[in-house]
């Protein structure tokens, strides 16, 4: 039996469909975004395939260009003309559109940036050729270009083919001294600046003290000097490591033909992208996915690794999740168990609902007013005068960036702990007091054990918000580039009053205030998707627990 | 529970149970209320209660649902503390002591006078762990005489057959009777002196409810034992003494026998004939 | 059975004095633990409670006026007697601890402002010449000219060096230097006497204007030749006759730019002169500021910047005056606001680098007013004389007065925020230059002299702008997904829609501030026509594919059983979204002459920014959807069964149920849900920040964009300076949106509260 539109509509049968229609498309944009920032993200560390043609614009000037395509867009040629471009007879001009490629010619330290357009009528002669090669540096960007010679003290010890086999050998050599020339300079090096520090901060805190005893400063003389000292032979050794460091060097012919050299020190990573078998791609691939996640950044944050921004996220939210989970139960048990339930307890239970709702950016400079200026500066007039006027503690930090996050959200842990003790029934606690319990051995011995899966849920959501929460951050403790991390091996080895890097700040600090925005947005993809799914397993583990947990009570019930 | 189709008088011979003649001038009394007055809040939940409860014999609650019979049950323990709004005045006197005295421990008398509810109300632990509950708390910790009690006391909640290849199991797998059986169990590992039983069966099947029927039956040689029931056959079954409340006043106690045969108050009689209910 | 062997009972014992030591331990625990639970709990409340007290702690001090404290009195000099010399002019230097006093006899005395004691005196060679006018340059200058009855006039400038001591005390040594000789230069050929003096010292050049007794004005330019061997200066002169007034001359300013001469009769009448060509000065206006013939003009001043004038009369009115900038692009003066004191004004002092000023009149009272603020900061009696001189220090902090008597009172002055009233904040404030009161936010500057304009309502505007264009996107498909969801999903599907949803919520706003500003603005900027096509074609395009699914046979319709409406659609919509995107260039080339962007600033005036309130409005709808979504859905989905299945049972449809039975019940729960939405959606920061250029601007276009309340406090908190008025101001601003939101979600969650009590008796 057919309907007719009329009944059709009179059914409300449409508009059950319009309303399908919102969940449909709800779901598309959740699971569109986490499929683009994945496939954007997870594409970044592909070594892709390297296109080499000639460009000739208009006929008139021709040049060779090889780079890897980034974006195709089609553009209008109304547009190309509005904005000047100059357009030859190669192109239809009965057509309206034309093809525009986003081509990664890397080379920046030739051509002046690592990206250009190109219109795809005006090239011509586009080929794969095998033994061109990637050079990933440690400035400049990617370099592009054709293996010519390697010469060892200026002189060529191989050239051509034989220079790729001997190439990699050498930087593996490289690699090795540059490994020690770090353990010396950010260890060793690291640990007497430190110490360095502190014997003058100690001496400063005698003067203050007024307490010229000159044994203590004679001592504090000589421990400085067995430092210097030390210092000087690390000097020494380093000058040697720079020596040899220094030994080797490439000649590569770019595009134009032109040759240049590069030392040895400056090469990341070299690899031949259009000569790779499948193996070998993934090879690169885990290279670069380990270094993005192991390594320190590069290029003001465009290129290189996280880890200081994955250290510093961790690290931040496990001190949070240590204030705020002891406090927010606590302050659960007492609102449930303990408080007497009046209009005054449902008004606070009201309030610290709507905490949560509390823009973040308000506890942000609450932090800083109070902890950082009014704490923090309170902290230092009395515990570390010696360094003033140079703040420790009255300066952002991560002490304070926790602190702030953790009063952000304790609400999120009180709601759910109180949900979870609200759920055990009446009759358990009864149960025990009645068999001569008191109240606190009752909480501690039944209730909260029953509530932990709601605790846990709480924590879980709460590590998941303050892991996300950049705005508050950009005020309490976080800086795009952090000279040491909170952590290391010099005593008190956790520094609470340091400086941080976070996965989300860096996100906002790549992608909006980095000078190559360009180069840098697949490394913020590729951050991007690393919180993304830090988040969502976090979520997931927080909406598993809290499904086991109305299982485990719908036992208890029953 | 409807009681329309009740007749007058029970017929106890029936119920084979051999009863000796009681008097509540012979016995020793356990537990001694005095002029008990309750409120929630602004509503007045028990007037003017006078009680004595006779030791080691089973005394019954008895009355329509609301007329205060839990809440005079829950006042042996002071389990109405946990409530924000309730007030007592008055005495309850067990051992010489006014157990309503803001001196008192509660938690001691809680040890000492037991309870069992409505619902059965397991811990989400092992059985084992169930009955341990409330000698760890006392601080026993010696492994071998928790394991006898714990025995013990599952063999005298008729239990022990039933669970001793279990013990270690979640609790919460049991069957309801079972569950309430293991409750008792727990109540009674702490050796109280009085035990008070919350609607105990009326959460069960037939069949448990008998098992914890005779079980009560058995424990009354060594505890004083205080059960609400809105089951009158059940009172009338279990108890040595029944007390008859209605609307927050206690209307009769006595003789259990001589509630249900020949009670002396009218609105007694009209409960137990079943005119309201 | 009394005689049971086994009886626990008859050892009766007491409950009160546990005996065991472990009885006693365990009450102890209990105890400690009540206490500790208790402390911890209220502690974190207190905290909780805390934010707000402190936001306000913060805000408070920008709202109480000022406070003068006495801290000298004294006379210093030769004040007694026939002989009596009197101050021409009194200044303070930075620290103010040394004042400056020039006397008629021509004598310069540098004192300790706190006891007045002498610290350096010198006199001037004024070669028996007596001084007849002085003119003070802008204040940063510290230079004077005196004008001498010989049509001379002397040029100094006071100076200060400050060294340390050994034990790091400061020590200011006061002395005066001659930037244009010892000597007195002739400024008047006629050598008549000059009855009153203008001077503007600047990098290249020093003007000074003189009027003379015979009622000519004389502008004089000394353009400074520095040789690159001697340290002299050269000057070289330049000297222009300008029109004389049709009044007399009683005051003479000219601004620090050198731009414009002011001249002022005590009847009111001013002129103005440009100057910026110093050989072809013209009169561009004159006007008469005074109201009745009665009231005479007492002072003529600059503000702070010399833009504005500070005009006081005789009987108590001070009134500020700038120009303004009319249709035909022509300065006028016009009279911009006015201040009353209780008497006749005898002497104004403006603040170096604010935008108030200091006023004396003849009752002997000091009054503190603030122009942006339009705020009377004190009004305090200083003494029972009528003060004759009046010097504020250069930071503000401390006031010097002389009185009728030759008296000094040196007062220290405590007033840190003078620039915030409740009308700067949230009110039309017409600022120095603009054509017209506005609202404006602009907190900072390079100059030092700037007039900060903390309007919250632009940024107020931009938040209420965002959240709308959030809300906009986010009610219409929140709602309905959740009613779809709640209502008409198959169970297994909402099992992993639900989740699917609320995660969303947690993706870190982070993530949609960078997609919102990096790949969808610019996407949309192309794109245009697409996303309004698509807006169109999307419903209609379901519900056709609804309809004819509807005719399907049976057999096929059987495969997708009802309830998985939403799972059958998602590739519908894809399809509905590839299609607008595709056609979106031949609907830009047909209708909109191949560029949309242009064609809205041409044809139609529509500014376009690439970060504009449509990226905005989709990134952070997306980030309020779920939850709205959320909270829609509980309270839909939780309607008690019975009352849909009444419903249902009367015969209405599943539709007609939803509207007249489960929206009716549920709709408390999804106003609260919107409140909510909205609230957060009012305190997002970095979408806004990032999907934003987050300018200022007071416009409802959604294709331009707008700085918010959250995004501005990001934006400028690192630069600002602790306990400063913008400081401050940031944290005004914090505490509007924490009230604000904490307002909203009270309602949203008192409401949800009732409706839950309302279910459960339902």
């Amino acid at each position: 039996m057919r309907k007719t539109l009329k009944t059709w509509f009179d059914s409300g049968t449409p508009w059950i469909w319009l309303n399908a229609g919102a969940v449909s498309l709800s779901l598309i944009m959740v699971f569109g975004l986490l499929i683009m920032i994945a496939v954007r993200g997870m594409s970044h560390f592909w070594p892709a395939q390297v296109l080499e043609f000639d460009y000739t614009i208009a006929s008139k000037f021709s040049q060779r260009i090889a780079g890897e395509i980034n974006d195709t867009v089609e553009v209008s040629l109304e547009n190309l003309r509005n904005s000047g471009i100059e357009l030859g007879k190669e192109i239809q001009q009965n057509s309206q559109w034309v093809t525009r490629h986003l081509i990664k010619t890397g080379n920046r330290d030739v051509l002046g940036s690592d990206f250009r357009w190109v219109l795809a009528p005006y090239m011509s002669n586009e080929h794969f050729p095998q033994d061109i090669i990637v050079l990933e540096r440690s400035e400049w960007g990617n370099l592009y270009g054709y293996l010519k010679a390697i010469k060892q003290n200026g002189q060529i010890v191989s050239e051509n083919s034989s220079a790729w086999t001997d190439l990699s050998p050498r930087l593996d050599r490289v690699k090795n001294i540059q490994e020690q020339i770090r353990d010396i300079e950010k260890h060793k090096i690291g640990e007497i600046n430190y110490e360095l520090e502190q014997l003058r901060l100690k001496k400063r805190g005698l003067e203050l003290d007024k307490n010229n005893e000159p044994e203590i400063l004679s001592q504090i003389k000589s421990s400085e000097d067995t430092f210097k000292q030390q210092f000087g032979v690390l000097q020494s050794e380093l000058a040697k490591l720079y020596q040899g460091i220094n030994r080797d060097k490439l000649v590569v012919e770019i595009m134009d033909g032109k040759h240049i050299e590069i030392p040895f020190a400056k090469i990341v990573r070299a690899y031949k992208p259009n000569d790779m078998s499948f193996i070998q791609r993934i090879g690169v691939y885990l290279s670069r996915a380990w270094e993005f996640v192991s390594d320190d950044p590069r290029e003001a944050n465009t290129e290189g690794g996280i880890f200081p921004a994955i250290f510093g996220t961790v690290m931040m939210v496990i001190i949070m999740s240590i204030l705020v989970t002891p406090f927010g139960v606590v302050t659960a048990v007492y609102m449930h168990e303990y408080a007497k339930q009046g209009p005054v307890i449902r008004t606070i239970r009201i309030a610290v609902n709507n905490l949560a709702g509390v823009p973040s950016i308000v506890y942000g400079i609450f932090g800083l007013g109070f902890f950082v200026y009014f704490l923090g500066g309170n902290i230092d007039q009395l515990f570390f005068p010696e360094a003033l006027p140079a703040p420790t503690f009255g300066t952002p930090g991560i002490l304070w960036s926790s602190l702030t996050l953790a009063i952000l959200t304790v609400p999120v842990v009180i709601v759910a702990t109180e949900e979870g003790l609200s759920r055990i029934p009446r009759a358990i606690r009864e149960g025990s007091l009645a068999l001569g319990a008191t109240k606190a051995e009752t909480l501690w011995r039944t209730v909260l054990p029953m509530a932990t899966p709601a605790m846990m849920t709480g924590l879980i959501l709460a590590v998941a918000r303050a892991a996300g929460e950049v705005a508050p951050l950009m005020l309490v403790g976080v800086v795009k580039l952090a000279p040491s991390l909170p952590l290391d091996g010099n005593f008190p080895f956790l520094h609470l009053e340091r400086k941080f890097m976070h996965l989300g700040f860096h996100i906002y600090d790549v992608g909006f205030q980095s000078p190559n925005v360009e180069a840098a947005r697949p490394l913020v993809y590729a951050t991007a998707l690393l919180l993304v799914i830090i988040i969502v397993i976090l979520n997931l583990a927080a909406i598993w627990i809290r499904n086991n947990l109305r299982e485990k009570y719908k036992a208890v019930e029953n | 529970m409807n009681n329309s189709n009740m007749t007058h008088g029970i017929n106890y011979k029936a119920l084979g149970r051999k009863r000796e003649s009681l008097s509540l001038e012979k016995e020793t009394i356990c537990i001694q209320v005095k002029e008990l007055n309750l409120y929630y809040g602004e509503k007045q939940a028990l007037t003017n209660v006078n009680l004595s409860i006779p030791e080691k014999r089973v005394s019954a609650f008895i009355g329509p649902s609301g007329c205060g019979k839990s809440t005079l049950l829950r006042c042996f323990n002071r389990m109405n503390d946990l409530v924000d709004t309730c007030r007592i005045d008055g005495d309850i006197i067990i051992n010489a002591q006014n157990i309503l005295d803001r001196n008192v421990d509660v938690a001691e008398l809680r040890r000492r006078v037991g309870m069992v509810f409505q619902k059965p109300n397991p811990f989400p632990k092992s059985v084992y762990e169930n009955v341990a509950y409330g000698l760890r708390l006392q601080g026993m910790k010696n492994r071998r005489s928790l394991d006898e009690i714990v025995e013990k006391s599952l063999r005298s909640a008729a239990l022990w057959d039933e669970v001793k290849d279990r013990l270690h199991d979640n609790a919460l797998g049991l069957s309801g009777g079972q569950q309430q059986r293991l409750v008792i169990a727990r109540a009674i590992a702490i050796e109280p002196e009085i035990l008070l039983l919350d609607e105990p069966a009326s959460a069960l099947d037939p069949i448990s409810t008998l098992k914890i029927e005779e079980l009560i039956n058995e424990l009354k040689n060594q505890y004083t034992i205080v059960i609400v029931t809105h089951n009158m056959q059940q009172a009338a079954r279990v108890s040595d003494y029944t007390a008859f409340m209605y609307i927050g006043e206690l209307v009769e106690f006595g003789d259990t026998d001589k509630i249900f045969t020949n009670p002396r108050k009218k609105q007694t009689e009209d409960y137990i004939t079943g005119r309201y209910g | 059975m009394e005689n049971s062997d086994n009886s626990v009972s008859s050892t009766p014992s007491s409950f009160r004095q546990p005996k065991q030591i472990h009885q006693r331990i365990r009450k102890l625990k209990d105890k400690a633990a009540r206490y500790a639970i208790a402390l911890g709990g209220i502690s974190v409340i207190i905290t909780i409670v805390l934010i707000f007290f402190y936001l306000l702690y913060v805000v408070m001090p920008m709202f109480s006026g000022a406070r003068i404290h006495p801290v000298a009195t004294y006379s210093t000099g030769d004040n007694a007697g026939k002989n009596r010399s009197h101050s021409l002019y009194i200044a303070m230097e930075e620290q103010a601890e040394i004042a400056l006093k020039v006397t008629d006899k021509g004598d310069i005395e540098f004192f300790k402002t706190t006891d007045g004691k002498l610290i350096n005196k010198e006199n001037l060679a004024l070669e028996g010449n007596t001084i007849t006018s002085i003119a003070a340059s802008e204040v940063n200058q510290s230079v004077l000219a005196l004008g001498l009855s010989n049509g001379h006039a002397l040029v100094i400038k006071h100076e200060y060096k400050v060294t340390y001591n050994d034990d790091d005390t400061r020590v200011i040594s006061p002395f005066i230097t001659y930037p244009m000789g010892e000597q007195s230069i002739e400024l008047d050929e006629q050598q008549k006497k000059i009855l009153k003096l203008a001077i503007q010292e600047g990098e290249d050049a020093i003007v000074m204007a003189a009027a003379t007794e015979d009622k000519r004005l004389t502008l004089i330019t000394f353009t400074k030749e520095s040789s690159m061997l001697a340290d002299k200066v050269n000057f070289e002169r330049e000297q222009t006759e300008l029109l004389y007034p049709e009044s007399n001359i009683d005051f003479l300013l000219i601004d620090k730019e050198k731009r414009v001469l002011y001249t002022a009769s005590k009847e009111g009448r001013v002129t103005v002169y440009d100057i910026s060509e110093p050989t072809e000065p013209e009169i561009i206006e004159s006007i008469l500021v005074t109201q009745s013939s009665e009231t005479t003009i007492t002072t003529f001043d600059f503000l702070a910047g010399d833009i504005s004038l500070l005009i006081g009369t005789s009987n108590g009115k001070i009134s500020q005056w700038f120009p303004v900038r009319d249709k035909s692009n022509k300065e006028q003066l016009a009279k911009v606001r006015s201040f009353q004191s209780e008497s006749g004004i005898t002497k104004v002092s403006p603040e170096y680098f604010r935008k108030g000023f200091f006023v004396a009149n003849t009752k002997g009272e000091i009054v503190i007013y603030h122009t942006t603020a339009n705020r009377t900061l004190l009004t305090s009696s200083v003494t029972d004389n009528k003060i004759n001189q009046l010097a504020v220090s250069p930071r503000g902090n401390a006031l010097l007065v002389q009185d009728d008597s030759g008296t000094f009172h040196f007062y220290s002055v405590e007033n840190e925020h003078p620039e915030i009233s409740w009308s700067a904040l949230w009110g039309k404030v017409w600022y120095e230059s603009y054509q017209e009161p506005d609202y404006v936010w602009q907190s900072s500057s390079a100059s030092n002299d700037f007039e900060p304009k903390f309007s919250l309502i632009p940024i107020t505007f931009g938040t209420i702008k965002a959240a709308f264009y959030a809300m906009l996107i986010a009610i219409p498909v929140s709602i309905m997904g959740a009613i779809f969801t709640a209502h008409f999903m198959a169970p297994r599907m909402r099992s992993v829609v639900k989740p699917s949803i609320e995660i969303m919520e947690a993706l870190p706003t982070v993530i949609l501030g960078f997609l919102a500003g990096l790949w969808l603005a610019p996407i949309l900027e192309n794109h245009l026509p697409g996303i309004f096509t698509f807006l169109l074609i999307a419903p209609l395009g379901i519900l056709i594919f609804a309809f004819m699914w509807q005719q399907l046979p049976h057999q096929i319709k059987m495969f997708i059983p009802d309830g998985w409406q939403a799972a059958l659609l998602i590739p519908v919509i894809i399809a509905l979204g590839f299609v607008s995107f595709s056609v979106s260039p031949l609907i830009e080339q047909f209708f909109f002459g191949g560029d949309v962007r242009s064609w809205l600033s041409n044809e139609m005036g529509i500014p376009f920014d690439q970060r504009n309130s449509l990226v905005v409005g989709l990134a952070m709808g997306f980030a309020v959807i779920p939850t709205i979504f959320s909270i829609t859905e509980d309270a839909i989905f939780s309607v008690p069964k019975h009352l849909v299945n009444g419903s249902l049972a009367l015969g209405a449809t599943q539709w007609q149920t939803l509207l007249k039975v489960v929206l009716l019940t549920a709709s408390p729960g999804i106003f609260s849900a919107v409140m909510i939405g909205f609230g957060r959606a009012v305190g997002e920061t970095m979408i806004v920040l990032m999907a934003t250029g987050n300018t200022p601007v007071m416009d409802f276009s959604i294709f331009q964009g707008m700085r918010t309340l959250a995004a501005n406090i990001a934006v400028e908190m690192p630069e600002s300076e602790v306990d400063s008025t913008h400081y401050r101001v940031l944290f005004l601003a914090a505490l509007v949106l924490f009230v604000f939101t904490f307002f909203f979600n009270t309602i949203a969650e008192i409401i949800r509260q009732r409706l839950r009590t309302k279910y459960s008796s339902l």
